[in-house]
């Protein structure tokens, strides 16, 4: 730029740098100061401008009109052009949207095919549970890799042949039917036949079912308790990298500790009350379903319009594993009868007092592990077997009233007997209804403690 | 934007009075003002062809708001210098370079009060052309042809790229000094 003469030289020089696509920003920046500020710069730069314009022109030897028809060709063409690009746009978001949909739909429908497979059902709820996050249903399928935290309440899990209670607050992850993962909380276990090998991980420990009733409670301050209540369970201690280092066999009422970071595993006294808690929850009831919860903690009254159940029918477990000392006559569902002395059975209120806030008449069934010996629905039997069967502590009604109608109800038994089916009308002005229904004991679990 | 424009029917009604025709006559009688406008504003030869094309598209499209018997050439211009000023803008949000709108008004302005002026140093070109020696008129045909740029013309030349700047620096240095000094334009 040195051997420029003046401003004039660098404008020319600028422009020509600019038209070859030579020029770089500080060069235009300086440009452009010489056109704003500069008329004779400006008066320069056109003259350049229009030099190189007029030797394209020259150089194209067309004259105005063919120039012009080129344009319009050119012009022509590109609409053309532009045409087909347009189209293509169009087929490209077609194109697009019809992948979009059927990427949707497979989702939706591949998504389903790869999901995990389902492990287990949600099949029984107290009426008092509530989880971290979500909500349960009766019924809900859960699949591998799925972790259920529930704050409040029980909760269980029928996974193979083997049913998994937890009790809140708790956090369990399913690995798969036959593993879970204690992630916190507690969880008892009860495998039927089959069911042998059920395993429950928890940092500390792993327990291996051998074809019985545990529990297993985990806390990361404390370490792993272990209980067994009926039959064996292997308890081992894990190490960091999570395997076994210690091992000790379980039978009925005995439980260990196993603190992996003590690196101690210890028998400990067995405490039954965790596995009454869950007794008082749903006693021997397998499942349940429908517009149906066990009750969380028992009632202090059942009296009509005292614990009301506007969404729900509760079963409330009773007197479990009641050994009748004389024969007891009863009218039942399905007449009267006798059960004789000598018999172990466990008892389970159906409670349910919707008042008038009730919107629809709930159904529900429950499966229990034992065959139903008995279903009371007479106001006056229910009463009469209240000091039998019922909960101490809890005042019962003692009008008739609480009886079913069976008009109105409908209450109906499985062929196998283990399952009852009910449907609870409402009936103003009291909306009461209670039956009761007694479960023959399982010679497998007649040993538990009476609660 | 899409327009139908048939070139063929275009072709054919040249010396007709129809709208059409009317329309390409005028561009024709403009067309050298209309790109030399938009050459000033984008300063590129190939950006300079796009731009021009879509000019004379939003020119036919707005052909029905010219008045017959106006300046067709004032129109045409103040249309080509907003579609180019918009180009300029588009290049410079795509980080390209770009003159500022106040320096592309500076020029608009200049280039048609100056329009005579300009029409009369491109015909004093042609005789400074005239002048000039056959290799060096070919070379410039050449290097300001569409049909080849200055690379492809080095690469085939065998000539390097700075040379053929240089001669070019030369000729046109040599042609806007004829020119002056044909019109009597000392520095």
């Amino acid at each position: 730029m040195s051997s420029m003469s003046g401003p004039l030289d660098e404008i020319r020089f600028l422009t020509d740098a600019m038209f070859d696509g030579q020029i770089n920003a500080s060069q235009l920046q300086r440009l452009e100061g010489l056109i704003v500020n500069n008329p004779a710069c400006l008066q320069a730069y056109l003259e350049v401008v229009n030099l190189h314009g007029a030797l394209i022109r020259q150089a194209d030897h067309q004259t105005d009109e063919q120039t012009v028809m080129t344009v319009l060709q050119e012009f022509s063409d590109a609409c053309e052009r532009r045409e087909i690009r347009n189209r293509r746009r169009e087929i490209m978001i077609m194109a697009a949207s019809v992948l979009v949909a059927c990427g949707f739909c497979g989702w939706l429908f591949l998504g389903e095919a790869f999901r995990p497979a389902p492990l287990g059902n949600i099949t029984h709820l107290t009426n008092n549970v509530n989880l971290d996050s979500g909500q349960a249903e009766l019924g809900q399928l859960l699949r591998q890799g799925a972790t259920v935290s529930v704050a409040q309440g029980v909760l269980s899990i029928e996974l193979g042949n083997v049913i998994v209670d937890l009790q809140g607050p708790a956090e369990l992850k399913l690995d798969d039917i036959k593993q879970v993962q204690l992630l916190r909380g507690t969880l008892t276990a009860r495998a039927r036949p089959g069911g042998e090998g059920f395993t429950v991980r928890t940092p500390d420990a792993e327990v291996v079912d051998l074809g019985t009733e545990f529990l297993v409670r985990y806390h990361a301050t404390t370490g792993t308790d272990v209980s067994v209540r009926r039959g064996r369970a292997k308890a081992s201690l894990l190490d960091r990298a999570g395997q076994p280092t210690k091992m000790l066999e379980l039978t009925a009422t005995r439980a260990v500790h196993l603190d992996a970071f003590q690196a101690t595993l210890a028998e400990s006294p067995f405490e039954p009350e965790p596995f009454e808690r869950i007794d008082r929850a749903r006693g021997t009831i397998r499942s349940i379903s429908g517009h149906l919860r066990t009750i969380g903690e028992p009632p202090a009254s059942l009296v009509s319009e005292v614990t009301t159940t506007p969404n729900f029918m509760l079963v409330i477990p009773e007197r479990q594993n009641v050994i009748l000392s004389e024969n007891l006559k009863m009218d039942t569902l399905t007449g009267p009868m006798v059960l004789p002395a000598g018999s172990t059975v466990s008892s389970y209120l159906v409670h349910y007092d919707p008042t008038s806030l009730a919107r629809y008449a709930p159904r529900g069934a429950i499966t229990f592990f034992g065959k139903i010996s008995a279903v009371l629905v007479d106001g006056k039997t229910l009463t009469a077997t209240d000091a039998l069967f019922g909960l101490p502590g809890i005042v019962y009604e003692k009008h008739d009233f609480r009886g079913l109608e069976l008009n109105a109800d409908e209450i109906r038994l499985s062929d196998d007997k283990e399952t009852v089916s009910l449907f609870f009308g409402m009936e103003s002005p009291t909306y009461l209804d209670q039956m009761r229904i007694l479960v023959l004991v399982p010679p497998a679990i007649k040993a538990a403690p009476v609660p | 934007m899409h327009i139908q424009f048939d070139i063929q029917d275009l072709r054919e009604r040249e010396n007709d009075s129809s709208r059409e025709s009317e329309f390409l006559r005028g561009l024709a009688g403009a067309y050298d003002d209309i790109y030399i406008s938009v050459l000033a504003i984008v300063c590129n030869r190939v950006d300079a062809d796009d731009v021009i094309q879509e000019v004379c598209v939003i020119l036919w499209q707005k052909f029905d708001e010219f008045e017959a018997g106006t300046n067709f050439r004032k129109w045409a211009c103040a249309f080509a210098f907003n579609v180019a000023k918009a180009f300029v803008r588009k290049r410079r949000r795509r980080g390209g370079l770009g003159l500022s709108d106040q320096a592309l008004v500076n020029i608009s302005r200049l280039q048609t009060t100056g329009s005579e002026l300009f029409e009369l140093r491109r015909e004093v070109l042609q005789e400074c052309m005239a002048k000039l020696r056959g290799k060096d008129s070919r070379f410039l045909m050449t290097c300001y042809s569409s049909k080849s740029s200055l690379v492809e013309y080095a690469r085939t030349t065998g000539m390097p790229i700075t040379t053929v700047y240089t001669r070019l620096r030369r000729l046109r240095k040599q042609l806007m000094e004829c020119i002056n000094r044909t019109l009597g334009k000392e520095e």
